[in-house]
């Protein structure tokens, strides 16, 4: 049996790797027929990576855990850490219409976030932390679902 | 995540396999500007490998866009796949750069 949680007393980008491999094999494990492995990899990704550099910051790495399961025909990632609360509202839109000059990338990890997921829960100040709920529905067995 | 460099006359193709993320963005980045440190412009981003990239990688390619045009020259990627493809579209980066079907057309635009 595959653990269900990834857990990080402190946590660096050094363990991202390993970080996307659980989110990768639970993909497997859980949903071997639907195609949400890389959107679940990178929506994770961005977390942690915004997490690591301004939830903690430089001088601080912290705890995170992580942890992905099926419910209601979707898959479900949990994402807890003791930072400051965050408020996604605080973080800028990216111009994606804006050429080359203009283009600045701050914002982009997050945007993804919202674009590949189907559902994004922000708690912030939940348990003396932030929490956070990825959601990602999978396609029903049968023909005549929804285009991807 | 491993990249090689293969000069073509004044075209340099740059094959990126495995998965860029914030992890190794840099290195990626790095190996991505430095034909354009060397004086070559003409670069070609050979993506057929490429199973993954981030924001972080996005960034680095965002880079190396500027530094081809910076330098005169061109950066355009070949072989993406789908997924990777998509994350191009959904964040507007498909609308700043070319994207071709395969290495060998791509260097035939820039030679």
């Amino acid at each position: 049996m595959l653990p269900e949680r990834f857990e990080l007393r402190e946590a660096q980008l050094e363990q991202l790797p390993d970080l996307l491999a659980f989110v990768e094999r639970r993909c497997v494990e859980l949903a071997p027929d639907a195609a949400v492995g890389f959107d679940l990899q990178l929506a994770v990704e961005e977390v942690f990576v915004n997490l690591v550099q301004h939830g903690y910051g430089e001088a601080v790495a912290g705890p995170v855990r992580v942890e992905l399961s099926k419910k209601d025909g979707a898959l479900w990632v949990t994402i807890r850490d003791e930072a400051p609360p965050f408020e996604p509202d605080s973080a800028p839109t990216p111009d994606v219409g804006a050429g080359l000059e203009e283009r600045e990338t701050g914002g982009l990890g997050l945007f993804l976030v919202d674009q590949l997921m189907d559902e994004v829960r922000y708690q912030p100040g939940y348990e003396g932390g932030n929490r956070l709920d990825l959601i990602k529905k999978l396609a029903p067995a049968r023909s005549g679902g929804k285009d991807r | 995540m491993e990249t090689t460099t293969d000069n073509r006359g004044d075209v340099t193709v740059v094959t990126v396999g495995g998965k860029v993320d914030a992890s190794n963005a840099d290195a990626f980045g790095a190996a991505l500007t430095a034909p354009m440190a060397a004086g070559t412009a003409k670069v070609v981003l050979d993506c057929a490998g490429l199973e993954y990239i981030s924001s972080a990688g996005l960034r680095q390619i965002l880079g190396g866009l500027k530094a081809a045009q910076a330098g005169g020259g061109e950066l355009v990627l070949a072989s993406v796949v789908p997924d990777v493809e998509r994350v191009l579209k959904i964040s507007g980066f498909s609308k700043l750069m070319r994207l071709e079907s395969d290495t060998d057309a791509a260097v035939a635009t820039l030679a």
